[in-house]
């Protein structure tokens, strides 16, 4: 079931780019009914497979490589309920990304985004270091081409910048897993995470250094976050709602994935440095959103603040504080996603994303406005919304070995909220500035793809047990590795 | 001779019969005809290659001058696809530019240049090295005047007389090993060497130093580089083609033998000195290399220094091999075979591209995804497969390569393995720059263009093989390694 939900988003890119150009075989139902199939396999996965214990579910392993190295080396897919959550969400957005881009008629465009989302979901499910790898790298490629050829504005400086950055990541953290590899003699990371900590060594740290930067420099976090405003402000709006909602968790996913069961005890020396440097990530990003006067660009720098928990819950190296900072990615993942879906729709009807064009248009889009409050109000964490449930768990989790910076971090909830209440008054209150001569929402696709972000938003933030039950299960790999203190 | 001695030639000596009978055919025969016997010859090696792989065991003939190996009739088999691809490739490219009467000339010359370096990577004599690699030299030295335009004799001249020097140095080097060590078979040399006391490593060193410098010209490294901007730029485009593939990966895998045999497994004083130079060459090539190729806006130009960074991440596979890595040949086997498809794949798309206007510039590819979206798509895959982004070719041949190059016992290889890494961002620089303007559209009118069918078949081929080998490459490493194993046993 999983190798089927990695291989449909290729099997659709190929489709499309084959299907003859008719009106019969638009593009865009095409991988709007692939998009739906992925999603719901992916959504049978809590129900068929079971993660009690870090199980792995729907696990297959295929030989791959075995003349190269010393050891042999797999090709392996399997989910955990971290996983299986982050697939989930990745397909939900695709959908949704599907749907916002309706009016774009491209097949180039859908086939890059399908393998867009092969490769994000290949990502979750590859359980081979090399493998985990390859499809990181390849998720470069459509991003490179949507913004370079969809984008707005200086998108080819955009999509370049957001190259080199990545591939300078990659560069970082194709030296740590050669390290790795060299420690353990094995890439399989099941293998790995079994093994428990390696032994304190300078090599050791350097690899810890090596991953850590390349996956901030993807989370991102304070000095490697240039990339994220430009390549949010020139992409498109399904890019944007990809790029925000899922790409940046990849960073996340390799941390809690590949750094924690291996090399966690180094936290107990670095988890004060990183969760500063998180805590920092979060004014810091606050502080500029508040300087913005692109609508996209606020939403980014926001995206960077929010990654800044996930940063503090990981540094503090608690069984809570890493639960939500897991937590923190999936929400994150839905409330960034719904943000921009809700830009894509005012750009499209005023052709600005300057706040100061906007004020007012309330009276001309009731709904829009609806909408971009609804995923403000959860951005800054109201309670009853998901945003909360992540945040607060961090702060419980991480206030025990990280006072200080806890402290600092829960005042960026503080600014979070300022900055987002003022950017919604001035978008949509105030005085009516421009009158569009465009209407409100009114096709369906609009309409579906924000309520499909909307509806899990709510029932998970008043009843998040399920969701919070299966990422606990998902987490119990770091318990068995002896990662959590 | 035995008839088994002969049997195990039998190769070599079809690819030299080949290149007499293809000259004296290319004044009769008309082009189709040509084309048969080339790709009749050039079959016929392969097959006895294959054959002579599971027939014979390795051996060594003519008062222990030629080695015979499972691993060199792997590289014969390489080397004739690789022959046999760009002779075809030519045959079209010289009957769009109407000049059939050199064709005959361009295909004579390759195969004795592959001939000769398939006797070269079986040698195991000096001599018989230097005589293999100075055929090689001269013919690489005509193929570049071919088509006698005042560009190509000035690239000629000019690569003649670097590679005069650099065959001088070689030469002089060769003579201080024969010097220092009393023999002029390498298994003798190696022995020696590994039982060398610490008085002899002097002048063993001088000796290294000046085959390295011989050697590190014709693989193009800075700074012995000169000549490859100029002859790039100047030679006739499948002529550079053919060199930049298979001369330099003869070079290359050259190289790589025979520092094998020179160090064995028991890198003394003298692997570290020697691995020293060659890894501060190797880091000064990749680097202004790849530099120099972010600045440059010629395509001929950027495939040179391509080329050059590409070297110096050869060299630090052959620091490996020095260092004593069992893998490191097959890692620099396996980086050969990525970066030769690659490498064939994009130069023949830029031939077929600048066939009409002769135009090189990186503005000409403006928009070739619109124009034919065949061509876009192997440029795409080639350029890819140069950077190292997976699932293409490039990407394990420089993940195995980057793997192998850190040496527990040397820490600062360390150092080597980050400086790679990190100038593959940088090469990736431009190449991404040439895949965002093929997949530009341009404001001018499009003219679609189209080839026939057999160019295509030569571009899948390639492609093709880019992604078979970056999805599974155990079989040249199994072979590779089982060279390695081998030579392992001979020298103890």
């Amino acid at each position: 079931m999983v190798v089927l939900t990695l291989l449909i988003p290729f099997l659709a890119s190929l489709m499309i780019s084959l299907s003859p150009n008719s009106a019969k075989y638009q593009p865009k139902y095409i991988a709007l009914f692939f998009s739906l199939i992925t999603f719901l396999f992916s959504m049978s996965f809590p129900f068929i497979y079971d993660f009690a214990d870090g199980a792995y579910g729907g696990y297959e392993k295929f030989v791959w490589l075995n003349e190269l190295f010393p050891f042999e080396i797999s090709i392996a897919f399997g989910v955990d309920g971290l996983a299986c959550l982050l697939v989930i969400l990745t397909n939900l957005l695709a959908i949704s990304a599907v749907l916002i881009s309706f009016n774009i008629k491209d097949k180039a465009y859908y086939t890059w985004l399908m393998i867009l989302q092969g490769s994000i979901i290949g990502v979750f499910v590859s359980l081979n270091l090399i493998q985990f790898f390859i499809f990181w790298e390849l998720e470069l490629l459509p991003m490179f081409m949507l913004i370079t050829f969809w984008g707005t504005g200086n998108r080819e400086y955009s999509a370049m910048k957001f190259v080199l950055y990545t591939l300078v990541a990659s560069a970082l953290i194709l030296t740590g897993i050669i390290i790795l590899g060299y420690e353990t003699q094995s890439f399989d990371i099941i293998q790995i995470n079994s093994m428990g900590m390696l032994v304190d060594s300078e090599l050791v740290s350097f690899a810890f250094w090596f991953l850590m930067i390349g996956f901030l420099i993807k989370l991102p976090i304070f000095p490697f976050h240039t990339w994220l405003p430009d390549a949010h402000t020139d992409a498109p709006t399904a890019v944007s709602v990809m790029l925000a909602g899922i790409l940046l968790k990849m960073g996340g996913y390799g941390i809690l994935k590949i750094i924690l069961p291996t090399m966690g005890f180094l936290l107990n020396d670095y988890g004060l440095l990183l969760g500063s440097l998180g805590a920092f990530s979060i004014i810091y990003g606050a502080i500029q959103t508040l300087k913005q006067s692109d609508l996209k660009r606020v939403i980014a720098f926001s995206s960077i603040s929010h990654m800044g928990f996930v940063l503090v819950g990981i540094a503090s190296n608690s069984e809570l504080g890493i639960l939500g900072a897991s937590l923190q990615l999936i929400t994150h993942g839905l409330i960034s996603g719904l943000l921009f879906l809700g830009v894509g729709l005012i750009y499209e009807r005023t052709n600005t994303r300057e706040i100061s064009d906007m004020s007012g248009i309330t009276n001309q889009f009731p709904k829009i406005t609806l909408i971009m409050m609804f995923a403000g109000l959860a951005s800054l964490g109201l309670p009853g919304m998901i945003g909360f449930i992540a945040e607060i768990i961090i702060f419980i989790g991480s206030y025990q070995s990280l006072p200080f910076v806890t402290v600092v971090a829960i005042s960026g909830v503080l600014f979070s909220a300022a900055y987002m209440l003022w950017s919604l008054q001035r978008i949509f209150f105030g005085i009516e500035k421009n009158k569009y001569n465009s209407e409100d929402i009114n096709s369906w696709p609009q309409l579906v793809s924000t309520l499909l972000l909307m509806f899990p938003i709510v029932a998970f933030g008043i009843y998040p047990q399920p969701f919070i039950a299966i990422m606990e299960e998902g987490l119990n790999f770091l318990l068995n590795a002896g990662a959590i203190l | 001779m035995s008839i088994d001695n002969f049997m195990i030639l039998l190769p070599i000596l079809t690819m030299f019969t080949g290149a007499i009978v293809i000259l004296l055919a290319s004044m009769f025969f008309d082009k189709k005809l040509m084309i048969f016997t080339i790709s009749s010859f050039y079959l016929a090696v392969i097959c006895f290659a294959i054959l002579n792989m599971h027939a014979y065991d390795s051996v060594q003939l003519f008062s222990n001058t030629y080695l015979y190996s499972d691993f060199g009739s792997l590289l014969i088999v390489f080397f004739a696809i690789i022959g046999i691809v760009c002779i075809l490739f030519s045959c079209l490219y010289y009957n769009l530019a109407e000049k059939q009467l050199l064709f005959g000339d361009y295909a004579a010359i390759t195969t004795t240049i592959l001939g000769s370096a398939m006797i070269l990577v079986h040698s195991i004599d000096i001599i018989l090295m230097f005589v293999a690699l100075e055929t090689i030299a001269i013919c690489q030295y005509v193929l570049v005047s071919l088509p006698r335009t005042r560009f190509s004799a000035e690239s000629a001249i000019k690569y003649l007389l670097n590679g005069a020097i650099a065959t001088a140095i070689f030469a002089y080097g060769i003579v201080f090993l024969w010097g220092a060590t009393a023999s002029t078979n390498i298994l003798d040399i190696g022995l020696f060497i590994t039982n060398a006391n610490d008085s002899s490593v002097a002048i063993l060193l001088f000796s290294i130093l000046l085959i390295t410098i011989g050697i590190a010209f014709k693989m193009g490294l800075i700074p012995f580089h000169g000549w490859i901007p100029d002859v790039y730029f100047g030679g006739p485009i499948n002529v550079i083609a053919f060199l930049s593939t298979a001369s330099k990966g003869t070079a290359f895998i050259f190289f790589a033998i025979f520092a094998m045999f020179i160090i064995g497994d028991k890198p003394g004083s003298l692997a570290i000195w020697w691995s020293g130079w060659l890894s501060l060459i190797g880091i000064l090539s990749m680097f202004l290399g790849n530099a120099s190729a972010l600045q440059s806006t010629n395509v001929k130009k950027i495939l040179a220094f391509s080329s050059i960074a590409h070297a110096g991440y050869f060299s630090l596979g052959l620091v490996t091999i020095i260092l004593g890595n069992s893998n490191g040949l097959s890692s620099v086997f396996l980086y050969m075979i990525a970066y030769g498809c690659a490498n064939l794949l994009v130069f023949f798309v830029v031939i077929l591209n600048s066939q009409s206007n002769n135009n090189f510039s990186l503005d000409s590819f403006q928009g070739l995804f619109y124009r034919n979206k065949i061509l876009g798509i192997f440029l795409t895959i080639g350029l890819l497969s140069l950077t190292g982004i997976p699932p293409f070719a490039g990407f394990i041949g420089k993940f195995y390569l980057f793997y192998n190059v850190y040496n527990p016992n040397y820490w600062w290889t360390w150092f080597l393995v980050i400086f790679a890494v990190l100038n593959t961002v940088i090469a990736a620089g431009y190449y991404f720059r040439w895949i965002k303007i093929a997949f530009t559209q341009s404001n001018k009118k499009i003219n679609k263009i189209h080839y026939s069918n057999s160019v295509y078949a030569l571009l899948f081929f390639l492609g093709l093989f880019t992604i078979i080998i970056g999805l599974y490459p155990n079989k040249i490493i199994f072979y590779s390694n089982q060279m390695s194993d081998f030579l392992r046993i001979l020298l103890s």
